[in-house]
């Protein structure tokens, strides 16, 4: 309130009317009055007379002053008087503005100029009173929400050790009791300090499940005894349920979506699944789904009021989306929230087969070329033939990448796309014999299941590669290991196998395998964007917009 | 001379060669030095670089190893009209003095650090390198390895191998894409390695001897103001008098905890054992080398670190580019011994 920030109200006039305006005087502010002379600058000084009337005085620069010297006291006095008269004016318009600016219970029946000051400092301490409040609901939501100790001594433990130079005691007694409606805080704290009653206001104000109800603060030379009443309510019935349907370690979704929505975690109780869902979820409109854990139709059937899965990967092969179609469910996935690590993974582990990076590094920690002497050659990567297979917003990017290294892309897609300069093949067989590598990062469904079979990777021959930055199911895995073991195709790169994290043993002795823990996601980055995609299709869906990255499901 | 141990396939069919064609007891027996068909020209190989290298020398000229009869250097010194050399051994002033005949040093690398180039000038003898058949791949491998480091594909592999996936997932790596990298040296190599980092999306800048402005990047004066205003620093220049230690402690601290170095020029760029202490200490985030100032020595210090790549030199090594860079040597030996003129010619 700029009048709260004005130099009529000193130090000395907030103690006697037991004020806190210590944060809210900034003594750098004026008021712009109207000056008489807009070229001579004026000081404004205030002080309080005993009845607590102020006085306001004006006196002007020193430059003034001395420069006026030599004039006449009789010219001072006529300059005394029409300063006075200004002042005066000054004043009553100020106080009319009073009458205009405090509303209209404070004003009611008052009619006097000093009984409007005086209700502008009550009016000030009710605001206090307000804003004390709502920070102890804060606090008090802070300390519920991080199941901290019962009597919520130790966030404000923090204020004790805040210095204080006069001689009562300088640390602060809090307790906190149950009371009829809720909680009741009763806090003791040295009477200089200030914070004391603010900062536990402020911690409530963040506690959305109380209402301050009464904030009485009585003073006991040299002490301030603050009692906070506060209601405890229900929580607000306004903010969605969100199902989270998640492995135990996966948990960077938990503190976004409560934020904004109240969740509920699957593998948190001890009940199994279904039983879980039936009593707990039946009102769940939105599902997000984590991790590789399987969204099929006998889950679905136990959530009749399903409408959304918004689904943290790319890949949505874990979610049954014919039966998702039947009953009318929209799925979400991370849209293009991936795509670019996922694009340097792929490059990255072609170059690292070819040029065997990882095999060259443990021949080097080994020891061994100082004792052996130099490693194998590798594969040079330029000017070898790559197939993408599904040129999806991955595909784009990996293709994107190998152009300058010399690599000749083509490709194979559900549809073949216009504008897209690459030579495009017809089925998986004939690209995998026109070219030297395949990259696989196409979508996991019916069509594409074990899409690489032995077939395909005798066309590819004995000198090609695959990498696989998609999902295990896309290659037939048996096979895969027994063309790599009897070198029938060159090597791969893997980052997704069937059975993840169980990887076939057979390849753990090869040399010409790349093997990753499906990592090709794992940047902060990445999951920074797929958190803000997810809660944008959230908010997107609970008020009724077009989804962000909707996934067809037919 | 460093002693450069060879390559175990190398071994037998070296032997076998000089069973076969013991030229060396020939050059004794008939000293016919005027003899002007290239057969007799005495070539010496410094170390075993490439099997296919030898087997060209073989056929068209002699060559004598340097490594299997160092002390037959006395009797052969004046048919030995060519050296051939390469990144870790080339011809110092010693040994170019130990042969009054020689006309041509043919270094198998692109790098001539290890060739006295005054002395060379001095004496009027030809040097060639191998230049453009092997930047793509060494350009290739600089992005290689900051994928490698950048997103721990190394440890990703040993991760899956040690079977510790079935306890645990894999702890998170760091971005490549949009990451400013910065250059040192924008010769061939280095501007294929800009070229390919733009399709990162990162934003190139680079240290050079010389502005280079149509190609579009930004220059910075000097390398400690590079590396402040790098992600990702690599070295790609060449080796003389100034570029010395040119990655001291100064550029590390620039580079800092979030930067890391990538190290594919030779290994006297870096002062090693700062980079040591700085990764050790945590002070720099992660460097990944292919070169090393002792080759095959590297700091045992750097083998437990995760955020460190250690390669053995291996910036050519592929089957397709030694086999060019072969071609390139013997051609340079031919054209010089027929009187034409050089391919890729330094002095």
């Amino acid at each position: 309130m700029d009048f709260a920030s004005s130099s009529l109200f000193t130090a000395d006039f907030a103690y006697e009317n037991e004020l806190d305006l210590s944060s809210l005087i900034t003594p750098s502010t004026f008021i712009p009055f109207q000056e008489p002379n807009p070229s001579i600058p004026t000081i404004h000084c205030a002080g309080a007379e005993n009845d607590g009337r102020q006085r306001i005085r004006e006196t002007t620069t020193t430059d003034e002053i001395i420069t006026n010297e030599d004039v006449e006291p009789k010219n001072k006095k006529a300059k005394r008087r029409e300063i006075e008269r200004h002042r005066r004016q000054e004043v009553t318009s100020l106080f009319g503005n009073l009458r205009y600016i405090l509303p209209s219970q404070y004003i009611k029946g008052k009619r006097s100029s000093s009984d409007h000051v005086q209700e502008a400092v009550n009016y000030i301490k009710d605001l206090e009173k307000k804003i004390k409040e709502i920070s102890l609901k804060r606090d008090r939501i802070k300390r519920s929400l991080s199941h901290s100790s019962s009597t919520g001594e130790c966030s404000i433990r923090s204020l004790e050790s805040s210095y204080c130079s006069c001689d009562g005691d300088t640390h602060i007694n809090v307790k906190v009791r149950t009371c009829l409606v809720g909680i009741e805080i009763v806090a003791s704290c040295c009477f200089r300090q200030e914070s004391c009653l603010s900062s536990i206001l402020q911690l409530l104000v963040q506690e959305q499940c109380l209402d301050v109800v009464s904030c009485i603060s009585s003073r006991l030379h040299p002490r301030f005894i603050h009692t906070i009443v506060c209601e405890s309510k229900s929580m607000a019935e306004e903010s969605p349920l969100v199902l989270v349907h998640r492995p135990p370690t996966m948990k960077y979704m938990d503190e976004p979506l409560t934020r904004y929505y109240r969740i509920l975690t699957t593998h948190t109780s001890s009940d199994p699944l279904p039983v879980f869902l039936s009593r707990h979820a039946s009102s769940v409109r939105a599902v997000v789904s984590i991790g590789r854990f399987k969204i099929d139709a006998d889950f679905l059937s136990r959530l009749p009021s399903l409408q959304l899965i918004v689904c943290t990967s790319v890949g949505t092969d874990h979610v049954d989306l014919p039966e998702c179609n039947r009953r009318g469910i929209a799925v979400t996935n991370a849209g293009g929230a991936y795509s670019e690590d996922v694009a340097d993974y792929a490059v990255g582990l072609l170059i690292s087969f070819l040029r065997r990076i990882p095999a060259a590094d443990r021949y080097v920690r080994s020891g061994k070329w100082a004792r052996c002497g130099e490693f194998q050659l590798g594969i040079k990567l330029s000017g070898k033939r790559i197939g993408i297979l599904g040129l999806g917003s991955i595909g784009s990017l990996i293709a994107k990448r190998l152009e300058p290294f010399g690599c000749i892309i083509s490709y194979n897609s559900t549809r073949q796309k216009q504008s897209i300069p690459y030579l495009y093949y017809p089925d998986v067989v004939s690209l995998a014999a026109n070219n030297d590598v395949i990259v696989l990062c196409c979508a996991l469904n019916d069509q594409t299941r074990h899409i690489v079979n032995r077939e395909v990777m005798e066309a590819l021959g004995k000198k090609g590669i695959i990498i696989n930055v998609g999902r295990g199911g896309l290659i037939d895995e048996k096979e895969m290991v027994k063309c790599l073991v009897e070198g029938v195709i060159g090597g791969a790169g893997l980052d997704a196998f069937e059975k993840e994290p169980g990887v076939p043993v057979e390849l753990f002795g090869l040399d010409n395998v790349v093997l990753s823990p499906h990592c090709a996601i794992a940047t902060p980055g990445s999951f920074d964007n797929v958190v803000e995609l997810a809660l944008a299709n959230l908010k997107a869906f609970f008020s009724n917009q077009p989804l962000i990255s909707p996934v067809r499901l037919n | 001379f460093t002693f450069y141990p060879r390559r175990a396939q190398d071994t037998l069919s070296s032997s076998l060669c000089h069973l076969v064609y013991p030229t060396h007891l020939l050059a004794n027996f008939f000293p016919f030095e005027k003899l002007e068909s290239m057969e007799s020209i005495g070539v010496l190989m410094m170390c075993p670089m490439s099997s296919y290298l030898e087997n060209e020398l073989q056929k068209r000229f002699n060559p004598v190893r340097f490594w299997n009869f160092p002390v037959f250097l006395e009797t052969h010194r004046n048919s030995i009209r060519a050296v051939v050399g390469n990144a870790s051994t080339g011809a110092d002033a010693e040994l170019i003095d130990g042969l009054p005949k020689l006309e041509i040093i043919s270094s198998f690398s692109v790098g001539i650090d290890k060739i006295d180039l005054g002395k060379c000038k001095e004496k009027g003898i030809r040097v060639t390198n191998t230049p453009d058949v092997l930047t793509e791949d060494v350009a290739d491998l600089a992005i290689g390895l900051i994928l490698a480091l950048l997103r721990r594909l190394c440890e990703c592999d040993r991760y899956v191998r040690s079977r510790k996936w079935e306890y645990g997932d894999f702890q998170l790596a760091t971005k490549f894409s949009g990451k400013s990298v910065g250059i040192l040296g924008l010769g061939r190599i280095g501007t294929a390695i800009a070229k390919r980092a733009e399709a990162f999306s990162c934003p190139v800048s680079y240290y050079s001897r010389r502005v280079k402005p149509d190609l579009g990047y930004k220059y910075y004066p000097t390398v400690v103001e590079l590396a402040q205003n790098s992600d990702i620093l690599v070295v790609a220049c060449p080796l003389t008098d100034e570029t010395r230690h040119i990655v001291n402690r100064h550029v590390m601290d620039a580079l800092g905890a979030k930067g890391v170095l990538i190290n594919i020029g030779r290994g006297p760029h870096v002062d090693e054992q700062e980079l040591v202490n700085a990764l050790t200490e945590g002070r720099l985030g992660g460097a990944a080398l292919d070169v090393f100032e002792q080759e095959p020595h590297v700091p045992e210090e750097l083998f437990p670190l995760e955020n460190v790549v250690l390669l053995p030199h291996v910036g050519s090594s592929t089957v397709e580019t030694e086999n060019a860079m072969a071609d390139l040597v013997v051609a340079n030996l031919e054209a010089h011994f027929a009187g034409k003129s050089l391919l890729t010619p330094v002095v």
